[in-house]
């Protein structure tokens, strides 16, 4: 009797310690995950040199010195479908259009309602070129165009 | 690709059901002693209905939406499957209840995602759904019943099964403000008068949107839901500022919500009670704080490891399995059960504010994130009031607590959060 009551107890002791270990484990497991998310999130592979980092964010909510990634032809805009979708009501649908060529990066605007601005001035016609340290301006938003 | 059948949610959810298997396993072992076969075991029913209802959930998302963000089911399965576990320890005749309200609840869920023509829907009839809330609200004003003999008549129903329309409430709330916030975000954020260092938006903006806020607090008041009261006001505030980024306004609403609790205090006889046995619930520890003086020698008795499933004595504990259930927890799974399960909670907020960074446009973000804020604020609250570190209210913590109407609700929200990822998955 006394014996078969040990041998319960023990396995009750292990079902306890079980129970911990399940818990924990499914917790280590989400924590793996997530921060495997997160690792390939930032090491995503960009093939053109070049971010958009945040100076003002309108109301996309993007944080000041949030870095946006740059693609070789890049749209800017409200549309999800966009290469780079911003949700500032200034901007237009399509709004503008970043494009790496020969070199440098262009930006051209892409018949915008409230018009695209570089460092302040309008860009009206065709495609101006920009430079690391320019600030892209579409709506509310200031972009800053670093490598 | 792999991640087409959501492996990841697959593997993770072994684990709830793992851990509510050896629970049950354990607790019935405690109880019937000896055994000669795992056979023999009562903990299979519960367990395979479990099982069967996390299952049909991920097989029917691996069908339909398999973009769909893969951490949220795991997570609000390990948080159920504590609740189940709880529930069969602390009352083991609600236990097939408990699991009915699952099964109901995975049906909400799987109802928001399938049902659901677009999110974008939802924000189409959004005064109908304020006014939808007010309403019930206001029946159970008039025909609220009591089934608990706790004194507040915050149910509906008849005959064995009740439903709790603040619960509804809270969520027509945040589909409202997140639909009125996103049309209205640059207004609110932008445009105003100065009344000394804060700047207010024009009438015609907040005044709407202040009448529900006034109208949702003091029925509430009026029906003595202080807990609800508090999640509300806190919905209200974190919507407006994740829509307007405005720190002032918070700071407005909380100087508001200060002004509104002194005159509570004044006004309500129960509020100065409540906020009594905070202060100091020893000297009133067998009468009015008897339930929160319980809780926390449950808590200390519980230690680090737990006094073990089964050897606790959660009999001494008012509202044990539904508003007290983390002294349950604390006392049998000890600090690191309560602390295991706070980290779930946590999970399952990151979870829901990652979906909401992640969506293309104002109501998706807005409703993601009102969706995570009534989550970790519900839980918080209660969490808080039941370890003596804010006054106590009356409010379930999601998918532990037992209750029906508190299930069905989070998970119905749980499955517009994953129709939210599903939907931003598909158009990036």
């Amino acid at each position: 009797m006394s014996a078969l009551d040990s041998s319960v107890d023990a396995l009750i002791l292990a079902l306890r310690l079980g129970l911990i270990i399940v818990l924990y484990g499914f917790l280590l497991a989400v924590f793996l995950l997530v921060r495997r998310e997160l690792r390939q999130q930032v090491t995503k592979p960009s093939n053109v040199p070049g971010h958009l980092v945040v100076v003002e964010g309108g109301s996309t909510g993007l944080p000041v010195g949030h870095a946006l990634p740059l693609q070789a032809v890049t749209a800017l805009g409200r549309a999800p479908s966009c290469t780079l979708p911003l949700d500032d009501s200034f901007v237009s649908a399509t709004h503008a259009l970043l494009t790496w060529r020969d070199g440098r990066w262009w930006l051209r605007d892409a018949g915008s309602t409230n018009g695209t601005f570089l460092n302040q001035q309008a860009v009206v016609d065709g495609e101006v070129p920009v430079e690391y340290g320019d600030v892209v301006g579409l709506g509310r938003l200031r972009l800053k165009l670093t490598p | 690709m792999l991640a087409r059948f959501r492996l990841a949610e697959l593997g993770l959810l072994a684990f709830p059901v793992a851990f509510l298997g050896v629970g049950l396993a354990l607790l019935a072992l405690v109880e019937q002693g000896a055994v000669a076969s795992p056979a023999e075991l009562r903990a299979w029913g519960p367990l395979l209905l479990f099982a069967g209802l996390m299952l049909a959930v991920h097989f029917a998302l691996v069908a339909r939406w398999p973009a769909a963000d893969q951490l949220v089911l795991p997570l609000v399965a390990a948080l159920s499957a504590v609740g189940l576990l709880m529930v069969t320890r602390l009352e083991p005749s609600l236990a097939w209840r408990q699991g009915l309200w699952l099964a109901v609840g995975s049906a909400a869920l799987l109802g928001t995602m399938f049902l659901l023509p677009r999110v974008d829907w939802l924000a189409r009839y959004k005064y109908t759904w304020a006014a939808l809330g007010c309403g019930l609200v206001l029946t159970t004003f008039v025909f609220g019943v009591d089934p608990n003999g706790s004194g507040d008549r915050l149910w509906l129903g008849a005959r064995g099964v009740y439903f709790q329309p603040s619960e509804v409430f809270k969520v027509l709330l945040v589909v409202f403000l997140a639909s009125y916030l996103a049309e209205r975000r640059e207004v609110l954020a932008l445009v105003g008068r100065r009344i000394g260092p804060v700047r207010l938006p024009p009438p015609p903006y907040w005044l709407p949107l202040a009448v529900i806020w006034l109208l949702s607090l003091g029925l509430l008041v009026i029906q003595r839901d202080l807990g609800a009261a508090m999640l509300i006001f806190g919905i209200f505030l974190g919507m407006l500022y994740a829509a307007t980024a405005r720190v002032d306004y918070v700071a407005g609403g909380l100087l508001l919500f200060a002004l509104g609790a002194a005159f509570a205090y004044e006004a309500f006889a129960h509020v100065r009670d409540r906020v009594a046995i905070w202060l100091d619930p020893w000297p009133q520890a067998q009468d009015r704080a008897y339930q929160l003086v319980q809780g926390l020698i449950a808590l200390g008795a519980g230690g680090v490891l737990g006094a073990g499933l089964g050897f606790g004595y959660p009999e001494y504990i008012p509202a044990v399995h539904t508003d007290f259930v983390i002294a349950a927890v604390g006392e049998e799974l000890g600090l690191l059960g309560s602390l295991a399960v706070v980290a779930l909670y946590l999970l399952l907020v990151y979870r829901g504010f990652r979906i909401a960074l992640r969506a293309p446009e104002g109501f998706h973000q807005l409703l993601a994130a009102g969706l995570s804020t009534v989550l970790g604020l519900q839980a918080l609250i209660i969490l808080g009031g039941s370890t003596r570190v804010i006054p106590l209210t009356g409010i379930t913590l999601p998918f532990i607590s037992y209750g029906g109407s508190s299930l069905l609700v989070n998970y119905a929200m749980v499955g517009l959060l994953l129709r939210i990822s599903a939907e931003t998955a598909r158009s990036a």
